[in-house]
């Protein structure tokens, strides 16, 4: 997840508000700022933090006048760096869940929930992602181990969520200033995706961002601020974890790789640093490992038990080819509710957990 | 409000850098509101200089321009 800072917010302000950096500084409630721009970071999916930005600028009302103007153009840009976009349109329901929000009918689950309905995310192309794995080599060891892994037809087979996962990686670098994607960054990215197998196994057993994001402060520290311009190289465990995820989807008989199986490789390398901080959170990376092939094994049969209905004798079984297609859409339906409830279970969980609450008393 | 017309800042501060502001506003005869406004305003010109961003948001506001204008303002 790519955050707002205090200066981004700012500089959307100023030119909304069509003023000087100076004049913005001036008319704004910078502590009022920072405090939302807090409770943004606490949260992990796009919805629900663009829904404590928006809810929290309109209540906070740090531009004054035109704060809602402000807001809301805060929320399109946080949006928008998050490869998805917002629509406006009809306007008259966001005027109408603004003043919900403003009188206090109406808090950020509200603001989350319209946003998810008002969300489309981009989708991340081949060519994206061969933008953001231009590599620099850390270990020097030239041109041709470079041009074999640009050249490398890997990434063609990343699924769209695992190449979500990459570029949430590299933002999360960036965020800390850190001049490399190493495991660490992956795990973060694997987290905020906020979706599949991979996020909810790792909701499930607490390893949130902000708890990983602390670890990795503690273990490495914070680079240089302004160090992480431009692309940022992988390192070579990162490279491996690829690399080993590509070699479990196939051994697994998957068409793609995805986030699960990235996750099985961040899991792989237990002295990378993002194993160690799974060690660390959960009670080891064999624990987290059973977990996640559990829910894989579950997704698969499931798959399985469509793919089998899809290829027996529809002069059998299925009356016609409409109805067949129907009960199977119908069965997919239900899979993708499952995982949707599943998520639901783990953001609450989770929230639970940040209110020192233990969701399984 | 200040003498100039302008308000104070309210901002948290990590402590070494509220003393380094105070040490600036101390020499330069300024109060540490005036100095830290300077410096905020400085970061804030930098990032509306980062063309990355600049050209997102100007694309943003392009494409939303009808639906800003339309949008209610505070009371």
């Amino acid at each position: 997840m790519r955050y707002l800072g205090r200066y981004d917010v700012l500089a959307i302000a100023a030119r909304v508000l069509r003023c000087d950096s100076d004049d913005v500084v001036r008319r704004s409630n910078l502590d009022a700022i920072d405090r939302v721009l807090d409770g943004v970071r606490l949260t992990g999916g796009l919805a629900e933090s663009a829904g404590v930005l928006l809810a929290g600028l309109v209540r906070a009302r740090p531009f004054g006048g035109a704060n809602r103007v402000v807001a809301v153009a805060v929320v399109l840009q946080f949006v928008t760096l998050n490869r998805a976009e917002l629509q406006l349109e009809p306007v008259a329901d966001v005027d109408d869940l603004l003043d919900r929000i403003a009188s206090g009918d109406a808090g950020h689950p509200e603001a989350a929930a319209f946003i998810r309905s008002r969300l489309e995310h981009h989708p991340v192309t081949a060519e994206d992602l061969q933008e953001h794995l231009k590599i620099e080599l850390l270990d020097g060891l030239g041109d041709l181990l470079q041009d074999w892994w640009r050249g490398d037809p890997m990434y063609e087979q990343f699924s769209e969520p695992a190449r979500h996962v990459i570029v949430l990686a590299q933002e999360e670098a960036r965020g800390l200033d850190h001049v490399y994607v190493g495991t660490e960054h992956l795990l973060l990215g694997l987290i905020t995706l906020g979706q599949g197998v991979a996020s909810r196994v790792l909701a499930d057993l607490g390893i949130t961002a902000p708890a990983v994001r602390d670890l990795v402060v503690e273990i490495i520290g914070r680079g240089r601020s302004g160090a992480a311009a431009g692309t940022i190289p992988f390192t070579p465990r990162a490279k491996s974890t690829f690399e080993f995820a590509w070699g479990e989807a196939r051994a697994r008989g998957a068409e793609q790789v995805g986030p699960e199986h990235l996750l099985l490789g961040v899991l792989h390398d237990g002295d990378g640093v993002g194993g160690q901080i799974i060690t660390k959170l959960a009670e080891s990376t064999d624990e987290v490992r059973r977990k996640l092939e559990k829910h894989m094994n579950w997704r698969r049969r499931s798959e399985d038990l469509v793919a089998g209905m899809l290829a027996e004798d529809p002069a059998n079984t299925w009356t016609t080819y409409g109805r067949r297609h129907h009960l199977l859409a119908e069965l997919n339906a239900v899979l993708e509710e499952n995982e949707r409830l599943h998520e639901q279970v783990a953001a609450l969980r989770d929230l639970l957990r940040r209110h020192n609450i233990d969701p399984d008393s | 409000m200040a003498k100039d017309g302008t308000k104070n800042i309210l901002l948290r501060l990590d402590p070494g850098l509220a003393e380094r502001l105070q040490t600036v506003a101390s020499v330069e005869g300024r109060s540490v509101s005036d100095v830290a406004r300077e410096a905020i305003a400085a970061l804030v010109d930098q990032r509306r200089q980062d063309a990355q961003f600049s050209e997102l948001l100007e694309q943003n506001l392009a494409r939303h321009e009808e639906s800003l204008r339309r949008l209610r303002g505070d009371d």
